[in-house]
């Protein structure tokens, strides 16, 4: 992948459209640091992240960063409560965890255990585990890729409305145009490696 | 994932618990056994046995038992049998047990026989029996005797007599081959030993049970070296199922752990999240592997105690070093495990490809824990040495293993479409098939070399004897009676009588024989006891001169023997006889056939030399089989003489063969079911890969009849292990043959069992198969 200079601002949602192989999920790594470009340099939150050792970035990630999968990873022999606690602050409680499932339709659902969960709802639970953190910025890497229409929706619904009640910078891939279009901004890779 | 997974890491884990169990339980309790029943064994603290009797007055202060030793034949119901005949003293034995179907001790003119020789010739309580120039009546059998793991080379029945009645039998004589033993017991044994060193003749031998049990130590030094090998091959074979099981947890861990970091997990909290489920899992295995043990040891003992010697196992040593293995091997490999998963990047571990653990790392390990566990009873050397061979051998395996599938692989592209599938999973798994074929084969060729020297050993021997080889020996023969016996019975009519009399090598070139320096085997038998020795002016037959001049006023030394001593023609040896010190030069070295099954000698004296000691005679005879009843007749009128029949020691030698074999066959039997379950996980872990795989091939219209892809594999790395197991056996009977100068042969019988033993295991796994589709 070869991407050029890539600004997002502070608080900024934006969205990131390009073909599949385009490079869209490896350049989602390199804001989050799984993985290290191999030139050039990553600056997140004022530090280059790429010179940061593995468990460094690890570290930046707990404090700084949401992850949300297409495949949802979550913990199948866990709970979806029990998946939530898993990644809450050390110094949040267990009524954070049960606030943010209720925030994401899950009050019902606390105490089942994921593989019974259909789609949309692991994907709740997956947004809720990534926002119990209360991250500074929410990296999601199309979080409805498994789902269908009508359940898509609603997990967008959520995901927006989410952002109206936490302040946070948003990178979202995704290849639906309408979901795009929500975002303040949208770039395709084509542009970006252009 | 983990609740999926607990069940099948704790199976693993526990049969790898169990296996370590199985493999220390023989080797390491026969030589513990040893120390710990010495003196059980032996009768005593100390032991002398001396051809004359002992002045006890050394001894007043002791516990103190006599017991003379010796071959006869008995007659019963108009049958003669060869007999290991004991006279005991009341109080024998000072340690152990002998039991009798008797509550009282052996009475006057009374003897008690073995009960399975009782059983086998149909003698019952109040019967009569010959022994000698009398009749005993039979009051008791014999149901346990201690002693007799010690006497084990006294191929013939045993039967117990009253210590006052030997005079009574007529078979005590100047030149009867017999043993007198003394056992004593007390404090400070050792002082007394010092003491007796001193007073001594050279010609008596002083049995220190702790220190060594002689003869019967080495066979058991012998039995746990050859039981290495397949332990060594088990103590891998339990790591590797360890570490399958391992594996396949950590690869499915390994997205868990991967998604962890990604979220921002730190590395404790990480390490706690792998290794909580393995600790609670190894606990519950320590636990119940530990009752599993305690019952198991529990059990074995309650058949242990059928045996007719006392023999158990000891509990809390073996369950305890059983413990530290597995915590060693469990620790070291689940430490390397985690280590691997831990240090691999987060997102190698998101593409689910961790960094696989190094399987040479892994055998490595297993190595070092086998040393560990041996080396507590075992020199580091000679483990080293022999860890570095077996090293050497399974390189050598793998290398030869992996070359083959590697061809394969190129053959197979030219057949259709099965031979691609078979390809692919060759290529996604060649490095884990290649050590399962390794094992495989390796465990398999053992059990064929186990089969083939348990079937051939004796076998091959006896094929070596020629066409007339003698099948019996003539002992205590006195002089007056060699005329007569030639002349009543017409098989001995050619046989040559020769003279023998008993007498102990006890200095070469005036140096103790013990301790002289050019002597490779220092401890050899025939410096430890009676040898017999005889006195000719002429050659035997199958007695060849190869230096040196005969006859002449020296000894004539055989050339083996020389070998194994250190011995060269003009070495001065001096002999004890009678209690007399008799020393010649050597004057010329034989050529011996040992394998004609005659009378022959070690050393051959000059007549003159020997002439003036009572001697009795010794033949060598072919019994035909119409004759057999002439044994009788001649206990008969010549009470003393005795036959050795020698199917009776083949045929002893052949139940020590098979108990030897048994016991290895038993250890190669556990290894190799484990070493089946670790290629079965193996297979078990792809089952979901392969579930895929089908479910691709259906979609695709494939008949999955028509491409049994799971079983193809499956049956091929079988094929292929049996194969190479048949290849190396060969090839090992080819150098046993080459180096021993043995004739084995492959015996193509030892394929159908190891057949039998694949089918099992194809046929099992492919119920298992069934299920993909």
């Amino acid at each position: 992948m070869n991407c050029q200079a890539l600004q997002v601002a502070e608080h900024e949602h934006l969205a990131i459209t390009g073909p599949s192989g385009s490079g869209k999920t490896t350049l989602l790594n390199m804001i989050s640091g799984i993985d290290v470009p191999t030139h050039g340099h990553v600056t997140v939150l004022g530090q280059n992240i790429s010179q940061l050792t593995e468990e460094q970035r690890v570290a930046f990630r707990d404090q700084y960063v949401g992850l949300i999968f297409q495949d949802f990873c979550l913990f199948s022999g866990l709970t979806a409560l029990e998946n939530v606690a898993l990644f809450k602050p050390d110094h949040s409680t267990l009524d954070e965890c049960y606030k943010m499932l209720d925030a994401v339709g899950m009050s019902q659902r606390y105490d089942v255990e994921v593989r019974h969960l259909s789609g949309g709802e692991k994907q709740r639970v997956g947004i809720a585990r990534a926002m119990v953190k209360k991250p500074k910025i929410l990296l999601a890497d199309e979080p409805t890729a498994q789902l269908d229409t009508k359940t898509a929706q609603s997990v967008m619904d959520l995901l927006f409305h989410l952002r109206q009640t936490q302040a946070m910078t948003m990178v979202m891939i995704t290849h639906d145009i309408r979901v795009a279009e929500r975002c303040d901004r949208m770039v395709s890779m084509e542009s970006l490696s252009s | 994932m983990i609740k999926q997974n607990a069940s099948r890491l704790f199976w693993a884990f526990l049969l790898s618990f169990m296996l370590l169990l199985a493999l220390d339980a023989v080797p390491s309790q026969l030589v513990e056994m040893k120390s710990r029943y010495a003196s059980t064994w032996a009768g005593g603290d100390l032991v002398v046995k001396s051809p004359r009797h002992l002045d006890l007055d050394l001894m007043s202060q002791y516990q103190v038992s006599k017991s003379i030793k010796m071959s006869s034949m008995m007659l019963a119901d108009d049958t003669a049998h060869l007999v290991h005949l004991q006279f005991i003293e009341d109080n024998y034995p000072l340690y152990g047990q002998l039991k009798s179907s008797s509550d009282v001790p052996i009475p006057q003119g009374g003897v008690w026989v073995s009960e399975r020789f009782a059983q086998q010739i149909g003698l019952r309580e109040g019967d009569q029996v010959a022994i000698g120039d009398q009749e005993w009546s039979v009051a008791g059998f014999v149901t346990k005797q201690d002693e007799q793991i010690f006497d084990f080379e006294a191929f013939s029945p045993s039967v117990f007599m009253r210590y006052d009645d030997q005079e009574l039998t007529g078979l005590i004589t100047p030149t009867s081959r017999l043993s007198i033993y003394t056992y004593i017991a007390g404090p400070e044994v050792m002082a007394l030993s010092a003491k007796l060193e001193a007073t001594l003749s050279k010609d008596a031998r002083i049995i220190k049970p702790q220190e060594s049990l002689g003869r019967i130590e080495r066979i058991i030094s012998q039995v746990v070296d050859l039981l290495w090998a397949v332990r060594l091959v088990g103590y891998l074979m339990a790591g590797f199922l360890f570490h399958l099981a391992l594996e396949g947890y950590f690869h499915y861990l390994a997205q868990d752990v991967g998604t962890l970091m990604a979220l921002g997990v730190r590395k404790a909290k990480r390490l706690r999240y792998i290794t909580q489920p393995l600790l609670q899992v190894n606990l519950l295995v320590v636990t119940l592997g530990v009752v599993l043990s305690i019952v198991s040891i529990y059990g074995l003992n309650q058949a242990l105690a059928l045996l007719p010697m006392t023999l158990t196992l000891e509990m809390m040593p073996l369950v305890i070093r059983t413990l530290v293995t597995y915590v060693l091997m469990a620790s070291a490999l689940v430490f390397l495990h985690c280590n691997s998963v831990l240090n691999t990047p987060v997102i190698n571990l998101m593409r689910q490809h961790p960094r696989s653990i190094n399987y040479l790392l892994m055998f490595l390990v297993c190595s070092g824990i086998a040393i560990y566990t041996q080396v507590v009873s075992w020199d580091i050397t000679g483990v080293s040495i022999q860890i570095l061979s077996l090293a050497v051998i399974c390189l050598f395996v793998y290398m030869l293993i992996y070359g083959l599938i590697y061809l394969c692989r190129y053959g197979l592209k030219l057949g259709g479409t099965r031979a691609y599938m078979l390809l692919n999973g060759l290529r996604l798994y060649g490095y884990e098939y290649t050590f399962v074929v390794m094992f495989l084969s390796v465990i398999l060729t053992l059990g064929v070399f186990v089969w083939h020297a348990q079937t051939q050993l004796i076998s091959s021997w006896q094929a070596t004897f020629p066409d007339n080889a003698s099948n019996g020996f003539l002992i205590g023969v006195q002089e007056r009676e060699v005329s007569g016996l030639k002349a009543q019975f017409s098989w001995l009519n050619e046989a040559d009588f020769y003279p023998i009399i008993k007498g102990r090598l006890i200095d070469i070139n005036d140096q103790d024989a013990n301790s002289y320096e050019q002597g490779r085997l220092k401890d050899h038998e025939a410096l430890n006891r009676q040898l017999n020795l005889t006195m000719l002016s002429y050659l035997p037959p199958n007695n060849e001169i190869i230096e040196g001049t005969w006859p002449s006023e020296g000894l004539s030394a055989d050339s083996g023997i020389m070998n194994r001593l250190g011995l060269k023609l003009g070495d001065r040896l001096t002999f004890l006889l009678y209690g007399e010190e008799v020393s010649l030069p050597i004057t010329s070295v034989r050529q011996v056939d040992w394998r004609s099954m005659r009378a022959n000698f070690y050393f051959i004296f000059p007549v003159s030399a020997l002439e003036q000691y009572p001697a009795s005679y010794m033949a060598s005879a072919y019994l035909p089989p119409e004759h057999r009843d002439d044994l009788a007749l001649m206990q008969q009128i010549y009470p003393g003489v005795t036959y050795l029949d020698v199917a009776l020691f083949i045929e002893e030698a052949r139940q020590f063969v098979d108990y030897i074999a048994a016991s290895m066959t038993g250890m190669i039997g556990i290894v190799s079911i484990f070493g089946l379950l670790a290629f079965m996980m193996i297979f078990q872990r792809q089952h979901q890969q392969k579930k895929r795989q089908m479910k691709a091939m259906k979609k695709l219209g494939l008949d999955l009849r028509q491409y049994p892809v799971v079983q193809d594999e499956r049956r091929f790395l079988t094929v292929l292990a049996a194969m190479l197991s048949i290849l190396l056996s060969v090839l090992i009977i080819y150098m046993m043959n080459g180096l021993l100068t043995v004739s084995w042969y492959f015996d193509v019988n030892s394929i159908f069992v190891m057949l039998l033993m694949l089918v099992t295991a194809l046929s099992i796994d492919a119920l298992r198969a069934r299920q993909l589709k």
